[in-house]
């Protein structure tokens, strides 16, 4: 269906790597067109600036991969020196030219392969870095990868939205909503007077809030919450994300949260209780998330007052409650 | 007094640029609603020398009430030559050449200011975040403020005389999410400032669009064409354009480029360009509609209106692949292709100019794309959000 985006987005993305394809074809047939792109792309690097080029924080292994190589691919066409001068087209100036070209290049050959050979060298490098940092992405999203095989974490409904909102309610200054998904958190603390943002790994998560009006930002959680300064946050909120992430980067993001809130801030942590996975999502997420009683517990063991409470109605059956001591 | 106060450097139908364009958009929509507004903005027409060209004074335009203040000297004709050298490393610029880079910009105006300085009710709405307006009014406000800073990665968005600006506003309406994503990235500390991706209005022209006849209007005859909307600036990738243009047609022999809007930057004349100047908005809707596509090669955009009013007209849209906010709405709507380099430019060209299946199949993903995000009641409703949150 036309009509339907993600259809739409299949489509256009199939068109584009189809052009990608071609021009691939083209620029292995034809050595000239080569040397032509090499200059207009050299142009391009001038009016181009590279902030522009960056896709956001939410790009998958896949997109962050494919972004290298085009950057690998670009350092490799631009590292090549050539000491060949352009020749005229009348027959004088192309003999002169050509005379002046002889000479440019015995003179500067010997310097020219030098350069080469060490642009040949670091771009092998960087290549071979590339494969080991690859490598190392590849064990640290292993969890990542795997839970692309499981359906995603269900969005907030509205009676967790609103638990949440009442577990917030005295709080007077801003909240952050980490893994807001389409906002049904933040909509719910926003119509309780609450100021709210909320921040999530995907775009599509988002773009439902996004258009209606919702504070909502594409960022990784810990990168987020990185940038906000000590104690500014009356409350911050762990959902979803946190359910498919392993302990170190959730002993980190708890980290983050702490320093972020105010003393009398809280930390609410609302995730569904792992003994509810079972079947192919047990096995392929095992490792991931922690239950309410192990948050619970880790709250206890930094300082915060922690209360445990049940909610009926809604996916998430516990909420943990943290203020820091 | 107002529900809300626009300031911006330039106001009025016939102003081109971009946020100028969003402010009026937005103005006179809100306006229609039932709100009060008005402008605060300088007498220039032209940001080249800010010279007074609209009568001083205040006048009713669309429903809003626009108040006009002369400049208190002219942007030197210099000006671009004298900062090159504080824009080649602007993150270094003392605070004290940085101050005096925005007062050199402009539009500068005492008189602007006092009338910023006196707004006691509503909300100060600023567009661009670049100007002298923004910059020196948000020191002077009074009520809460919003910044639509139509932000770009360009070198003065890294002066140090920004910051000041980004982290005192109240809101930030971006036009795009990457927008958004620069501003986080540069002025860290807005990272709680409340803010939504609010995008800017877009929908059909009131008159029936009519593109038989601007084809006659220009003399393109049969030929397929490709359009061009917009300042004809070299920063604005025009002149890369008409070369990688003048290149593929030499190739398939055929087809057209048209380019619509102001000439800043001369442009060498060729066989395949037809220059029109700008043009009125029936002919500019005729000539968008009768193109087998819009060609975009900006790569510093921070939402490109013409690109969504091209899928309004049923056309595909092409853009540069360096522009993330252009890209972006190609990628999420369907409805455009975009390249990286000479090679995808013509091959995606060739495409687009041969395959009216592939043409028809993304002006109607990008139509349905504009009209669900970017209906005004849309845009209202993200706008509204945000005022009642800094209100």
């Amino acid at each position: 269906m036309l009509n339907d985006a993600t259809g739409a987005r299949e489509y256009v993305n199939r068109i584009q790597a189809e052009i990608t394809e071609e021009a691939h074809q083209r620029r292995e047939s034809n050595p000239t067109l080569a040397i032509q792109e090499r200059e207009i792309n050299q142009a391009w690097t001038r009016s181009a600036p590279s902030a522009a080029a960056v896709r956001g924080d939410g790009a998958s292994p896949a997109e962050v991969k494919a972004h290298s190589e085009h950057l690998l691919g670009c350092i490799d066409d631009l590292s090549l020196l050539s000491v060949d001068a352009p020749v005229g087209k009348r027959k004088g100036v192309r003999q002169l030219k050509g005379t002046v070209r002889a000479l440019t290049r015995w003179y500067l050959r010997y310097l020219a392969d030098q350069v080469n050979a060490f642009n040949h060298f670091l771009v092998g490098f960087l290549r071979s870095a590339e494969q080991r940092i690859a490598r190392l992405e590849g064990d640290a999203h292993a969890a990542e990868i795997m839970g692309e095989f499981v359906d995603p974490v269900l969005d907030a409904d509205h009676v967790l939205g609103q638990a949440v909102a009442d577990q917030l309610s005295q709080c007077d200054g801003p909240v952050a909503v980490v893994s807001c998904g389409s906002g049904r958190i933040v909509s719910a603390l926003v119509q309780a007077g609450i100021t709210a943002h909320g921040v999530d790994d995907s775009v599509d998560a988002i773009n439902d809030g996004v258009n209606e009006g919702l504070d909502l930002r594409v960022a990784a959680p810990s990168e987020h919450l990185s940038r906000i300064a000590d104690g500014s946050l009356s409350g911050v909120v762990l959902t979803r994300f946190v359910e498919r992430r392993g302990p170190v980067e959730l002993s980190t993001l708890i980290d983050e949260a702490l320093r972020c809130v105010t003393p009398s801030g809280r930390i609410v942590v609302a995730v569904a209780d792992l003994s509810a996975r079972s079947g192919p999502e047990a096995e392929l997420l095992r490792g991931t998330g922690l239950s309410p009683q192990t948050w619970a517990h880790l709250l206890r063991k930094r300082g915060c007052v922690v209360e445990v409470s049940a909610l009926t109605g809604s996916r998430v059956t516990t909420l943990v409650t943290a203020q820091p001591q | 007094m107002s529900d809300i106060t626009f300031v911006a450097p330039r106001y009025g139908a016939d102003v081109v640029g971009g946020a100028e364009l969003g402010a009026r958009s937005l103005a006179t929509r809100l306006s229609a609603d039932g709100m009060d507004v008005s402008v605060l903005t300088s007498r220039a027409r032209s940001f080249d020398t800010w010279a007074d060209d609209y009568p001083e004074g205040t006048t009713i335009e669309e429903g809003v009430s626009v108040s006009r203040f002369s400049v208190d000297y002219l942007r030197s004709p210099n000006f671009a030559a004298s900062c090159d050298r504080l824009l080649r490393h602007p993150e270094k610029a003392s605070m004290q050449d940085a101050w005096q880079w925005i007062d050199e910009q402009g539009p500068t105006s005492n008189d602007l200011l006092e009338a910023v300085a006196e707004v006691d009710r509503g909300v100060l709405s600023f567009t661009p975040y670049m100007y002298h307006p923004a910059v020196r009014g948000v020191t002077v406000a009074r009520v809460p403020t919003v910044l639509h800073a139509a932000a770009h990665p360009e070198p003065p968005l890294r002066l140090p005389v920004f910051d000041d600006l980004f982290n005192s506003v109240s809101g930030i309406a971006h036009y795009s999410r990457l927008e958004q994503r620069l501003v986080l990235d540069r002025f860290p500390s807005t990272v709680l400032t409340p803010q939504v991706v609010m995008g800017l209005p877009v929908e059909a022209p009131d008159f029936e669009i009519d593109p038989v006849r601007a084809r006659q209007t220009f003399g393109l005859g049969d030929e397929p064409f490709v359009v061009f909307l917009g300042r004809v600036l070299r920063s604005k990738g025009t002149h890369e354009l008409v070369d990688f243009f003048n290149a593929t047609r030499e190739r398939r022999g055929n087809g057209k480029l048209v380019i619509v809007g102001p000439v800043v930057d001369e442009i060498p004349k060729s066989k395949g360009v037809v220059c029109v100047g700008s043009v009125s908005d029936e002919h500019k809707f005729g000539l968008v509609a009768a193109a087998d596509a819009l060609i975009n090669p900006s790569p510093l955009e921070s939402f490109s209106l013409v690109v969504l009013e091209a899928w309004l007209a049923g056309t595909p849209v092409l853009v540069n692949g360096w522009c993330g906010p252009t890209r972006d709405h190609c990628e999420q709507s369907g409805g455009g292709l975009w390249y990286s380099n000479f090679v995808e430019f013509e091959v995606s060209l060739n495409r687009l100019l041969d395959d009216v299946d592939l043409r028809d199949r993304l002006a109607q993903a990008g139509h349905a794309y504009v009209t669900e995000s970017f209906s005004w009641p849309a845009v209202r409703r993200r706008y509204q959000r945000l005022l009642s949150q800094i209100s």
